[in-house]
């Protein structure tokens, strides 16, 4: 993930997601968005074990509770 | 003990409850009255339900006359966070989005209060939908921190930091997603616990992100927050994600001696050389670590090397899951939020999904450095905050992003952490020593920030109010 993004992607980032801004929101928007940039794509870059997981089911789960 | 009924803590006044040297209507009306005078600048009330109160406190003395006394929550004063539902009683979430919100049910948190006795005296002012920032534009009351009314009592549980500092209420409820117990704990100088992911339902409290959202109390002294999780921790029926495992009890684990026990300090992390960390903060945490050394715990140096990137996977989870629950009103009807609040949560659309799920990847992650760093010592100590609370109008959606934040990690590890009073800065601003332990072991949390509480002695000193009470 680069730590900018044209206007333009970013127009195409919020319509993609269904929020019909205006210019001037893009325009409110987008520093904040930036300010994740680059600690996301850190975060990305980890190369982490194939054993770590996003989601643990406990043994006990029970679909039915 | 203070002569103020309204500084009176919660394990000074039930005694004097139980025991009818008190009465909680004398100390219902003390508060109703102080919140009439205060409130107008202090801002910590949305609704307060004078007469409500007023029956609720006649009831339990009526109950406590009679032999019926419930606990040492019965009579007792307390308010709650404008998110937990109450029923018939309106619950904002301090949003126009449910401006006329008035839930049928109410939380499971709040009925185990209401069964405790308690007396209901209002629903507080909070960040909007636990998350905007001291917002002007969407309209609600915004709190203002007691110690200093230029400044902000931290967030988003505003309202209930500045209103337990101000003595407008004897106990609260906060929620806390990313630090929104601790915090404003901190800023505000009193104690505050996000118990153990599981320890207390969710049920009917409006969420923010389901995996990292908890509860729990603040209070002016850490045995008041012992007294008010008991109340409400435990399994619940209707939220899934409540443990089985017994609650203990909690009071029992307050003790003064803390000999032998190990205390681990991340200092790569909490203690960096960053112009970002408040150096005063750093100093306050400092002596409070030479003070629990001095009384016969001891201090290691603990590594957990994924702290790096909590403040990453923190954010990512929390704006993907408000905007997962947002989406619809965020697309219809985006003008009744709040404009910080509002664009927090468009950012929350934007993360991919890929980002998502390595987030949740590190926190398994974080959550395993942690647990290995716990098998070495008892509990984990930081500073709460990084720094000390801004000045309103140095304020922004962005504040709390520009600063490391030392609550999240564990709001991602779901381990309780307390913040304990343990100074001020220069400026006369409270300082928060953060304690966190291991899963369901409050009872060592509140063992380390009893002591440290008891030893400081720094409950004595209230704010300087004399000015308002004019």
């Amino acid at each position: 993930m680069a730590e900018t993004i044209s206007m333009e992607e970013f127009r195409a980032l919020t319509n993609r997601v269904g929020l019909d801004l205006s210019d001037e929101e893009l325009e409110h928007l987008k520093p904040m968005y930036e300010h994740f940039l680059e600690p996301v794509a850190r975060m990305n870059a980890l190369d982490l074990d194939v054993e770590d997981l996003a989601v643990v089911f406990s043994p006990g789960w029970d679909p039915e509770v | 003990m203070t002569t103020e009924l309204h500084y009176l803590t919660i394990g000074e006044a039930g005694p004097l409850l139980r025991d009818g040297e008190l009465s909680p209507v004398e100390i219902t009306r003390a508060f109703l009255d102080r919140i009439d005078a205060l409130d107008e600048t202090l801002e910590c009330y949305i609704t307060v339900l004078h007469d409500e109160a007023m029956s609720e406190a006649r009831r339990a003395e009526a109950e406590i006359l009679r032999g019926e006394y419930r606990g040492p929550m019965h009579g007792i004063p307390i308010a709650l966070k404008d998110l937990y539902d109450t029923e018939g009683v309106l619950t904002t979430a301090s949003s126009k989005v449910m401006a006329d919100r008035i839930p049928s049910e109410d939380a499971t948190t709040t009925a185990r209060l209401r069964a405790s006795g308690a007396v209901l005296l209002g629903k507080l002012a909070m960040h909007e939908f636990a998350l905007g920032g001291p917002d002007p534009s969407n309209g609600y009351p915004l709190a203002r921190n007691p110690w200093n009314l230029d400044h902000i009592p931290g967030g988003s549980s505003s309202g209930s930091g500045a209103g337990i500092a101000a003595g407008l209420c004897m106990g609260t409820l906060g929620s806390c997603t990313g630090g929104s117990i601790r915090g404003p704990a901190s800023h505000c100088g009193i104690a505050g616990i996000k118990a153990t992911y599981g320890r207390v339902s969710r049920y009917g409290v409006v969420p923010l992100s389901w995996t990292l959202d908890h509860c729990g109390p603040m209070t002016w002294t850490v045995e008041d927050s012992a007294i008010m999780l008991q109340v409400i921790a435990g399994h619940d029926p209707k939220d899934p994600t409540t443990s089985r495992a017994p609650v203990p009890d909690y009071t029992a684990s307050l003790s003064e001696d803390i000999r032998g026990m190990k205390i681990g300090v991340p200092r790569h992390f909490f203690f960096a050389d960053d112009p970002l960390i408040n150096k005063d903060t750093l100093s306050a945490v400092d002596d409070a670590l030479k003070t629990l050394e001095d009384m016969g715990a001891h201090l290691e140096e603990v590594s957990v090397p994924m702290l790096e990137h909590a403040g990453a996977a923190q954010p990512v989870i929390m704006l993907s899951e408000a905007f997962s629950y947002h989406q619809n009103n965020l697309r219809s009807n985006p003008d009744l939020f709040g404009d910080m609040v509002r664009a927090r949560f468009r950012t929350g659309g934007l993360f991919a999904s890929s980002d998502y799920a390595q987030a949740q990847r590190v926190r398994n992650v974080l959550k395993r450095q942690f647990a290995q760093a716990l098998r070495e010592v008892d509990v984990i100590a930081s500073p709460t905050m990084s720094n000390p609370p801004p000045r309103f109008d140095e304020t922004d959606a962005m504040t709390t992003s520009r600063v490391p934040s030392f609550t999240g990690p564990y709001n991602l590890t779901g381990m309780p952490a307390i913040s304990v009073p343990c100074g001020f800065t220069s400026g006369g601003l409270p300082v928060g020593l953060q304690i966190a332990g291991k899963p369901f072991d409050e009872p060592t949390v509140f063992h380390a920030a009893y002591a440290y509480e008891q030893r400081s002695r720094l409950f004595e000193t209230r704010p300087p109010m004399s000015e308002l009470a004019q």
